[in-house]
């Protein structure tokens, strides 16, 4: 792997008055970002809808749109100096298909940086967002897959990566707890991948200080601007786990520790307190 | 007609070699998903596995509520009496 641009020294952190622009700009993103979610739902969500075309057209244009969206989101969470994106190698984030893309899981905004940076991408959504008026239009349009337990959750998996589709997955299942490297991994992207005999790209965000965590509730707008790295792992192929002779059960095993290994020997760092 | 001892040696035998479970931590008692962190696909391979060694057709209804190995036990010993 090269991480070729030198990481940015930390920003400083603001207090008193310098903070208080910081936190509106930081309030104002998550306005926009649920009023832009209700909005395209009443407006471009219906045209893109509609717009002619077979289903697998229609999910990819709108999971263009959405990833366009998101761009536009990051820049302005930029512009609010709430987080700062270096990536490195877009361009095979850009160009993979039917690929599991797992990451690790800092911050609150994670998969909106993911999205930001692949045109081609969906990802399993938990039940009650569903039930959420406001989003679930943008959800099926996009071809996102319900958590419907594992039988099915692995035909909707199988049928969007065999389109092209690629998936992101969180292993760690939420944001990493502060203070650790990484939460265990879940074991559903090993599963998924050997199942579906997909490939998993391992994309690292490597942040220096802590913000938009779990631990913190999400109006407490980071004094000091995030900076993440975007970097790409080696692909773990499929094939070099199922050409071992044992169950599948036990090489998704396998498979999460080797992920779990790889996360471990990136980050280095445990998410500071 | 196997035993209930039976089949829980059956089980044990499952737990072991296809999830890497250790059988010191496997009782009557442990729960499936906490003490043994067998997840939602393990479980479908688990129902998997019990067909095939029992021969019986298990309905997925009938392994919903199943939380402990005690539980499965349970299950399969009323299988086997139909």
């Amino acid at each position: 792997m090269s991480s070729a641009k030198p990481t940015p020294p930390p920003a400083p952190k603001l207090s008193g008055v310098a903070y208080i622009p910081r936190w509106f700009g930081g309030v104002c993103c998550y306005l926009i970002f649920g009023l832009g979610g209700l909005i395209s739902s009443l407006t471009i969500m219906p045209v893109l809808r509609f717009w002619p075309g077979s289903y697998a057209v229609k999910v990819s244009r709108v999971q263009r749109f959405v990833s366009w969206m998101f761009r536009g989101f990051v820049a302005m969470l930029t512009f609010a100096g709430v987080i700062k994106v270096n990536q490195t190698q877009i361009k095979q984030l850009n160009n993979i298909t039917g690929t599991i893309v797992v990451a690790n899981h800092p911050t609150l905004v994670d998969v909106v940086v993911l999205i930001s940076l692949m045109p081609n991408v969906g990802c399993v959504v938990k039940q009650t967002l569903w039930r959420n008026p406001f989003i679930r239009g943008v959800l099926s349009s996009a071809g996102y897959i319900p958590n419907r337990g594992a039988a099915l959750l692995l035909e909707d998996c199988a049928q969007v990566l065999s389109r092209g589709t690629n998936l992101i997955i969180f292993p760690e299942g939420t944001r990493t707890v502060t203070g650790s490297i990484i939460n265990p991994f879940a074991r559903g992207a090993a599963n998924i991948a050997l199942r579906t005999r997909s490939n998993i790209l391992p994309v690292i965000l490597r942040t220096d200080v802590a913000g938009l965590t779990k631990q913190q509730p999400w109006y407490e707008i980071p004094q000091q601007t995030i900076n993440m790295s975007v970097e790409v792992g080696d692909i773990f192929a499929y094939q070099t786990y199922r050409q071992l002779d044992s169950g599948e059960a036990k090489l998704a095993r396998q498979m999460t520790r080797e992920l779990e290994q790889f996360y471990k020997t990136q980050l280095v760092h445990p998410i500071p307190f | 007609m196997q035993s209930r001892e039976q089949i829980y040696d059956m089980l044990c035998g499952i737990l072991v070699d296809e999830f890497e479970i250790d059988r010191e931590d496997i009782n009557l008692d442990a729960s499936l998903y906490q003490d043994l962190d067998l997840d939602s696909i393990d479980a479908v391979d688990l129902v998997i596995k019990l067909q095939q060694l029992t021969g019986k057709k298990i309905q997925p209804e009938e392994f919903k509520a199943v939380r402990s190995v005690s539980d499965v036990v349970d299950a399969i010993d009323g299988l086997m009496k139909q």
